[in-house]
């Protein structure tokens, strides 16, 4: 039985071969991750939605550049990231961060919850970028540190003290919220 | 995922407070995960069919205009082989003209002067989609790539032309129920059609609206539960979102329309209700009055395709001196 990544890798080849329906399980198998990493990134679920989609997008036009002894999600991953950062750097430096994930994940009647969510993520909107993206991609992905450094470009050491700095600035931004 | 247990500091300095460190993980777990909107992979897979049609496009030019200029490049070989000769011969046959006593007076040469090109040269006939093409509307329409494709669409525009029709789809919980498959099929399905006539069906849509849950078929009458027994619909009905929208009086008009069918068997079409673009226009007065009338809905497809082109061509222009 084929593993995810020799699945993908199959996918990748069949659309390559011009069978482009081939592409829509890919789609249907990291469209959640994709989105909840973008979600968090950015805190605005429009603009993750629309970087989602381009990076989808943009995979299945590139997909002849997808190393195959890579893994797809690491290589989308940083398609999505770039749009993610495109995003970001277009937001007027005035401009307030958007925080529309009150209650999302929760029940709606969870009120007390759903404000905590909002804190957690207002915390994690005050990190900085690099910060943010180690938290997350650690926290709500199945990358190793050594898939993260590939993801992010950047040496295991650093990923690892990033993520060490980051979850003690989380530590102190959620301790003033009265939330640790 | 559950995650509580995935971070692990091998690298953490010593003074590192695990039991701060668990209820920062804890706070992430907090977040949850999003749901991403069900459309996104329909979306996703409509843009890369439209893409490729477009690279294959582009490359089949390209073929074209490398074939062109190939055939230009042996045209003007030839040509100027012909002129070679021509000239060798007349030379050698004393050919030539002579060049002394040829003085004249020749006049300014007649070249015609065509005048420029006026705004009240460019008029556009139909009033009613003068005035939509200067509204905001139309700007956000030109901008969606799925609603264009779907306005240019002659069945999408007949379906569209129809008010009721119109105002049904403009409803944004019917568009969103729209982009699973199995609702489309549904609604396509004439077995539905039908069994929406019985009353008993409409109190049990309603009933299920009110209780923000869906249609199990099963409970119905046992004449009724046959005419839906289609697994499609069945599952369809399940689906909370399309029987809440399956409950309005106005739908269930709409539904006794062939062209909706019609229209909703062009997966474009279905896709493209889910754009915002294309519900905030169905919601404008405007649209419908323009699709009601079949030369100005195709003058309104191919205006849409033209603005879209330019703000393409726009862009492209900026990217490239951007870079």
């Amino acid at each position: 039985m084929l593993n995810t990544s020799d699945e993908d890798v199959v996918l990748v080849q069949r659309c390559l071969a011009g069978d482009s329906s081939a592409f829509e399980p890919l789609v249907e198998r990291y469209q959640r991750p994709l989105y909840n990493l973008a979600t968090r990134l950015l805190g605005n679920r429009d603009e993750a939605l629309d970087s989602t989609q381009n990076a989808f997008v943009k995979a299945f036009e590139n997909l002849a550049s997808f190393d195959q002894r890579q893994k797809f999600f690491s290589w989308i991953y940083q398609i999505l990231r770039n749009e993610c950062l495109n995003v970001l750097r277009g937001r007027r430096p005035s401009a307030p961060l958007p925080l529309d994930l009150i209650a999302v994940g929760t029940p709606a009647d969870a009120l007390e919850e759903g404000q905590r969510a909002a804190h957690v993520q207002a915390a994690l909107l005050d990190l900085s970028e690099e910060q943010r993206e180690v938290v997350l991609l650690r926290h709500f992905t199945e990358l190793s540190y050594e898939e993260i450094a590939a993801s992010t470009g950047v040496p295991v050491k650093t990923v690892k003290s990033r993520l060490y700095s980051a979850r003690q600035r989380l530590a102190v931004l959620l301790a003033d919220k009265n939330l640790v | 995922m559950n995650s509580k247990d995935m971070i692990h500091h091998d690298h953490a300095p010593q003074d590192t407070d695990p039991v701060a460190d668990a209820r920062v993980t804890d706070a992430l777990n907090l977040l949850g995960t999003v749901e991403p909107p069900s459309e996104l992979v329909a979306q996703v897979m409509w843009r890369t069919k439209h893409q490729s049609v477009q690279n294959n496009r582009r490359r089949q030019v390209a073929r074209r205009n490398g074939e062109g200029s190939d055939m230009a490049k042996k045209v003007l070989i030839g040509l100027i082989g012909i002129a070679a000769a021509g000239l060798l011969v007349a030379y050698i046959g004393g050919g030539f003209p002579t060049t002394t006593g040829t003085e004249g007076t020749i006049g300014a040469a007649q070249r015609y002067n065509a005048e420029q090109i006026k705004k009240s040269d460019v008029t556009i006939e139909n009033a009613a989609l003068a005035s939509f093409m200067q509204t905001d509307i139309f700007e956000k329409l030109s901008r969606d790539k799925m609603a264009v494709a779907a306005l240019a669409s002659p069945e999408v525009q007949a379906a569209l032309g129809n008010a009721q029709i119109a105002a049904a789809l403009a409803d944004s919980t019917l568009a969103q129920a729209l982009v699973n498959a199995d609702v489309q099929a549904a609604l396509a399905n004439p077995a539905l059609a039908q069994a929406l006539a019985s009353p008993e069906l409409q109190k049990a849509l309603v009933d299920a609206a009110a209780n923000g849950t869906g249609l199990q078929v099963s409970g119905l009458d046992s004449q009724l539960a046959s005419a839906l027994a289609n697994p499609a619909l069945a599952q369809a009905l399940a689906n909370k979102d399309f029987a809440a929208a399956l409950a309005s009086p106005q739908l269930q008009a709409a539904l006794a329309n062939p062209a909706l069918a019609q229209a909703l068997a062009n997966k474009d079409f279905a896709a493209a209700l889910a754009s915002p673009g294309l519900q905030g226009a169905l919601a404008s007065p405007g649209l419908g009055q323009i699709l009601a009338d079949s030369t100005a809905a195709q003058l309104l497809g191919a205006q849409l395709q033209n603005a879209q082109a330019s703000a393409l061509g726009a862009s492209g222009a900026a990217g490239h001196r951007e870079q």
